[in-house]
C-alpha cells in the first residue's frame, strides 16, 4: 500500500485515538472532494485531471457549453476534524475547542478564445482576435491546526499554525493572439506572471463562527469563516513576461528576430524576467459561509446559504428543502448556483444515534454521478461524535 | 469524567474509505489532443543590397533609387599589413648578483643595499629606429631566485614603461633559503595598453627601456643574513608577444611586398551568370595613413587569373606621408581609374568572378629620414585599398544565379501532418525562377524539392506553394539549399526599389502532449 495513504490513515487515527483514550468529548470529522466547471464536462475534467486522449467532440462539447462566459474549472477536497472539551474554561462558560483541517484548492479560468486556441488551434479561425484576459491557475495545499474558544451557542474562535507545502499559480493579466486570413501576420502579445513555491511555507489564519440561535425567534442564522490568514513563502520562483510580437515571420538570419537566432540556446531570456529566491506573503484562500434556516414546520426547515472566497469565480448560492424521517433520519434537497459551475442539485441525508454520534454524507449533483456529460461532482462525509 | 469509548470498526471504515477516496486518482496518465495550426514562419525580404551581398562585407554599399537606380560602393576592399612595425621581437633580460668573495657567512643587516644599478633594456632584433611605442597587448614574465640564508628584498622598476600614467615595477620579497634548494618566485605583468618610452635612460636613445635594479634586504624585517661567497640572487624578465598599437621614430627603408587578393563573388551565394556591370565611375585608391613617404608600385592585376593591364600598373608612385595632427588623420592618397584597363575590368566581373588579386611591392621613406625621426603608425588604420563605384542599374541579366543555405533544428510536432506554405512575391521586372531542396544528411528521408516560376513585377508576380510536411521531416535535422535564377530579355532598366520577398508559413495538424 501507497506509504501516503498509510501516513494518512495514521494522521487521521491518531488524534481520534488520542480523544478516545483522554476524554470523550463531542468532535466531528469531514471529508470531502468536490471538482465543478461551468464548461469542462466529468469526461473532459478527468482526462484534464488524470491524463489521456482528449477528442475533437469533448472539446466542442466544452466549448458549446462555454459560450462566451469565462470558463472555470474548480476543485476543493480535504478533511476536517474538529473539537470541543466538555470543561470549561477558567470558571467561564468557554470551553477549549480546535481543529485540525488539511485542505486542496484548485482554480483555473480561460476565456473561450483560449479554449479554442489551445485545444482546437488558430487554424480553424484565422482573422479572428483570440482575447486572453484573465487567464489563470492556480492551486494551493495547506494544514490549519487551530485551537480556540467555543462560547453560547457554540460560537467558536480559533486560531492556528499553517504548514503551505505548495502554492501554483499562472496568471495571464492581458494577452491576444492574432493570424490573418493569409497566414502572413502574426500578432501576440502576453503579460502574465507565474509561481511557484520551493519551499514550505508557514503562518497563521483564523476560525470563526457566530450563530444565531434564539428560543424566541423562529429562524437561526450562521456565519462561518474558515482560513482567514496568510503564509510566508520563503523562497518562490516567480517568472514575468511582457512582451510584444508583431511579425510577418522571421528572417533566415539576424541576430534577434531570425531563424537563425530563435534556434540558439539562450534565446527569449531577454523576455522573461525569472526570481529564483523571493519572499513573498500569499494570503490563503479563505471563505465566509452565510446561512439562514427557517422552520417550515414541526420536521421541515427551508434553508439559504452563500459561500464566498475560496477562489470560487462566483459566490457560491443554495436554498434547500429539509425534512426529518422517523426519529434517526434527516434528508433534504438544494438547488446551487454559482462557484465554479452553472445550477446543480444536492441532495444530503444524516443518520443519528440519539446521544452517540451521527453521520451525514451529502452529494453534489448526484444525477451527474456515473454519466460522463456532468459538470462536476461533489461529496461529502462526516462524522458526528456526540 | 466520561467513560472511554474505544471506535467502532464501523467508524475505523467509514474513515478508511474516506482516505481512500480523497487520494484516489493520483495515478496519472499524460495528456494529449490534437490541434491545428496556423502560423506564419519567415519573411524574407532581397533588396539589390541583399542580392550583391557577398562583393563586399562592408556596409559601404547603398542602393540610390531612381530612373535608372545606381549601386554605390565606397569603402576598403583590402588593407595592407606591415608585420615589422606591428609586432616587437621577445627579448629577455637578466641579472645575477654574486659576492666578490670567497667563504662566509658574513652577516648583511636589515635595510642593506647590495645592488642598486641603473641600465637600459636593449631590444635586439630590430631594424627600424623606435622612439616610443603603445602596445595592444603584450606582457613580462618575471623569474627571481636566491640562495641566501636570508630575506632578500628586490625592486625592478621601468619609469619609462606606465599603465593608466602609473610606471611599471615589480617589487619582490624572498624568504631564506634552506641552503640546499634556491627560494624562488615567478609571475606575469600585464602590458596591454602600456606607453613605452623606448629613448632609454639618457633620453637619446633608441629601442631601449630604462630600468633600474635595487637588491638588498628589507629593512621592515629583522633578519639578519647570512650571505657565503657562494650565495647568487638571480633575475630574469622576459618580454613577450609585445604587440603595438600606435609606434613612432624612424621606420627605415623597408621594402614591403603588397599581394592583396580579394574575394568578389563567393561561388556558393553566386554558383553562375551574367549581370552586365556599367559603371559610371570607378577608382581604385590607395590611402597611406603610415606619417612616413612610401613609394608604391603596382605591378600586375588580375580577374580569376585573367591578366588586365592599366596605365599605371609597373610605374612607381611616390606617396606623400600622411599628416597626423592631434589624433586625426589626413592620409595621403593615390588613384587610378579602373574604367582604363583593358580588357575591362568590369566586362570580367560581369561574369561573376570569384577573385580580384594586386600584386605589387612598397618602400618605407625612399628619400631617407626625412621627418627626423618622427615617423607614426596607428596599428588602428592601416594602408588601405579603396573602390568608390558608381554603377548605373541598366543592363543584361542572364541567370543570375542566387544560393543561400539554411539549416534547420529538428523540432519536435508529435504527429504533425500538413503543409508548408510557400509564397513569392517578385518586384523586379524581370523573371525569377525559384528552386529550393529541403535535405537530410544522413538520414533515409527523401529530400523535398520546390520549384516555380515567378512571373516579372509588374503582372502576376506571386508564386504560391504548399508543399506537405510530416512529423518525421520536422523533427530531424535538415537543411533548405535555395536558388533563385534571375533572367532578362534584353537590358533592362532597374529603379532600385526592387524587392524579393519569400514567405514561409505551416498549416496543420499536431498532437500536444502534456506529460
Amino acid at each position: 500500500m501507497n506509504i501516503r495513504i498509510l501516513l494518512l490513515i495514521g494522521w487521521l487515527m491518531a488524534p481520534m485515538w488520542v480523544a478516545a483514550q483522554l476524554d470523550s468529548i463531542p468532535w466531528t470529522l469531514t471529508v470531502w472532494g468536490q471538482q465543478r466547471s461551468n464548461s469542462l464536462d466529468r469526461d473532459m475534467g478527468q482526462k484534464l485531471f488524470r491524463g489521456g486522449h482528449i477528442t475533437p467532440e469533448m472539446v466542442a462539447s466544452s466549448s458549446a457549453a462555454q459560450g462566451q462566459d469565462m470558463g472555470a474549472l474548480g476543485f476543493t477536497t480535504g478533511v476536517d476534524w474538529r473539537w470541543t472539551s466538555l470543561k470549561a474554561w477558567k470558571n467561564s462558560n468557554a470551553r477549549i475547542c480546535g481543529s485540525i483541517q488539511g485542505k486542496w484548492v484548485g482554480d483555473s479560468r480561460w476565456t473561450p478564445e483560449l479554449l479554442d486556441l489551445v485545444f482546437s488551434g488558430n487554424a480553424g479561425h484565422l482573422g479572428r482576435w483570440d482575447v486572453l484576459d484573465g487567464s489563470r491557475v492556480r492551486t494551493a495545499a495547506w494544514m490549519n491546526a487551530a485551537i480556540g474558544l467555543e462560547g453560547q451557542n457554540q460560537n467558536r474562535i480559533e486560531i492556528g499554525l499553517v504548514y503551505l507545502p505548495a502554492y501554483t499559480g499562472v496568471h495571464i493579466r492581458n494577452g491576444y493572439f492574432h493570424v490573418d486570413e493569409d497566414i502572413d501576420s502574426l500578432q501576440a502579445y502576453m503579460r502574465a506572471d507565474a509561481e511557484v513555491s520551493q519551499r514550505a511555507a508557514w503562518g497563521s489564519a483564523i476560525n470563526a463562527e457566530w450563530h444565531f440561535l434564539r428560543e424566541e425567534a423562529p429562524f437561526a442564522f450562521h456565519l462561518r469563516i474558515q482560513n482567514l490568514g496568510w503564509a510566508v513563502v520563503p523562497k518562490m520562483t516567480q517568472w514575468k513576461v511582457d512582451t510584444l510580437i508583431e511579425t510577418t515571420g522571421l528572417t533566415f538570419q539576424g541576430p534577434e528576430w531570425s531563424l537563425e537566432a530563435v534556434q540558439q540556446e539562450g534565446w527569449g531570456a531577454g523576455f522573461a524576467s525569472v526570481d529564483s529566491n523571493k519572499t513573498v506573503v500569499r494570503m490563503l484562500p479563505a471563505r465566509l459561509d452565510a446561512s439562514f434556516e427557517y422552520p417550515l414546520g414541526p420536521r421541515s426547515g427551508w434553508d439559504v446559504q452563500v459561500q464566498l472566497g475560496e477562489w470560487m469565480p462566483l459566490p457560491r448560492a443554495i436554498t434547500g428543502y429539509r425534512r426529518a424521517i422517523g426519529k434517526q433520519w434527516q434528508a433534504g434537497i438544494q438547488m446551487i448556483a454559482g462557484g465554479w459551475g452553472r445550477l446543480r442539485p444536492a441532495a444530503w441525508a444524516r443518520w443519528r444515534v440519539p446521544g452517540e454520534h451521527a453521520i451525514v454524507i451529502y452529494l453534489e449533483d448526484p444525477f451527474g454521478w456515473g454519466t460522463h456529460s456532468a459538470f462536476g461532482r461533489g461529496i461529502t462525509l462526516q462524522f458526528q461524535n456526540m | 469524567m466520561n467513560d472511554v469509548r474505544p471506535l467502532t470498526r464501523g467508524k475505523v471504515l467509514v474513515l478508511i474509505g474516506c482516505a481512500i477516496m480523497v487520494l484516489g486518482g493520483c495515478n496519472r496518465q499524460p495528456i494529449t489532443w490534437e490541434t491545428n495550426i496556423a502560423l506564419p514562419l519567415v519573411d524574407q525580404v532581397w533588396t539589390w543590397s541583399e542580392v550583391i551581398q557577398g562583393a563586399s562585407d562592408d556596409s559601404t554599399l547603398a542602393v540610390d533609387v531612381g530612373s535608372p537606380g545606381t549601386i554605390v560602393f565606397s569603402g576598403p576592399v583590402a588593407e595592407w599589413g606591415i608585420e615589422s612595425l606591428t609586432q616587437l621581437p621577445d627579448t629577455i633580460v637578466s641579472q645575477e648578483l654574486t659576492p666578490d668573495f670567497d667563504g662566509g657567512p658574513f652577516a648583511v643587516p636589515p635595510g642593506a643595499v647590495l645592488l642598486d644599478t641603473e641600465e637600459d633594456i636593449v631590444f635586439q632584433g630590430i631594424d627600424q629606429a623606435f622612439t616610443g611605442i603603445v602596445l595592444e597587448s603584450g606582457r613580462i614574465e618575471y623569474f627571481v631566485e636566491s640562495s641566501t640564508n636570508g630575506y632578500v628584498e628586490l625592486f625592478y622598476a621601468f619609469p619609462s614603461v606606465t599603465i593608466f600614467g602609473q610606471p611599471v615595477e615589480l617589487q619582490v620579497v624572498l624568504t631564506p633559503s634552506d641552503g640546499v634548494a634556491f627560494e624562488t618566485r615567478e609571475g606575469t605583468i600585464d602590458l596591454s595598453g602600456a606607453v613605452i618610452d623606448l629613448t632609454g635612460v639618457s633620453g637619446n636613445e633608441i629601442n631601449r627601456i630604462a630600468s633600474q635594479l635595487i637588491i638588498g634586504t628589507p629593512s621592515n624585517i629583522n633578519d639578519t643574513a647570512q650571505v657565503y661567497g657562494s650565495d647568487s640572487i638571480r633575475v630574469q624578465m622576459h618580454f613577450q608577444e609585445l604587440l603595438v598599437r600606435e609606434v613612432s621614430g624612424y621606420f627605415g627603408q623597408e621594402t614591403i611586398g603588397f599581394d592583396v587578393e580579394q574575394q568578389v563573388f563567393d561561388p556558393v551565394d553566386f554558383p553562375s551568370g551574367f549581370v552586365e556591370i556599367n559603371p559610371t565611375r570607378a577608382t581604385l585608391q590607395f590611402r597611406n595613413t603610415i606619417a612616413a613617404d612610401l613609394r608604391l608600385q603596382l605591378d600586375a592585376m588580375s580577374v580569376d587569373g585573367l591578366q588586365v593591364t592599366h596605365p599605371s600598373l609597373g610605374l612607381p608612385q611616390l606617396i606623400s606621408r600622411a599628416a597626423w595632427e592631434d589624433g586625426a588623420l589626413e592620409p595621403a592618397i593615390w588613384e587610378m581609374d579602373l574604367l582604363e584597363t583593358a580588357p575591362s575590368i568590369f566586362e570580367l566581373l560581369s561574369y561573376l568572378p570569384q577573385w580580384v588579386q594586386v600584386v605589387g611591392e612598397g618602400l618605407l621613406n625612399p628619400l631617407g629620414d626625412v621627418s627626423g625621426g618622427h615617423d607614426y603608425f596607428d596599428t588602428r588604420v592601416p594602408p588601405a585599398l579603396y573602390l568608390d563605384l558608381e554603377w548605373p542599374l541598366v543592363g543584361t541579366i542572364e541567370d543570375f544565379q542566387i544560393a543561400r543555405s539554411l539549416e534547420l533544428s529538428p523540432t519536435d510536432l508529435p504527429g504533425f501532418n500538413g503543409d508548408l506554405l510557400v509564397r513569392l512575391t517578385n518586384g523586379f521586372p524581370v523573371e525569377w525562377t525559384f528552386n529550393a531542396v529541403w535535405r537530410f544528411p544522413g538520414t533515409g528521408i527523401d529530400p523535398v524539392f520546390i520549384e516555380g516560376l515567378v512571373p516579372a513585377f509588374p503582372g502576376g508576380e506571386m508564386l504560391e506553394l504548399r508543399i506537405p510536411v510530416d512529423e518525421q521531416r520536422l523533427a530531424t535535422a535538415g537543411v533548405i539549399d535555395v536558388v533563385a535564377s534571375m533572367r532578362s530579355e534584353g537590358p533592362v532598366e532597374f529603379t532600385g526599389r526592387e524587392r524579393m520577398r519569400l514567405e514561409l508559413g505551416v498549416e496543420g495538424m499536431y498532437q500536444v502532449e502534456v506529460p
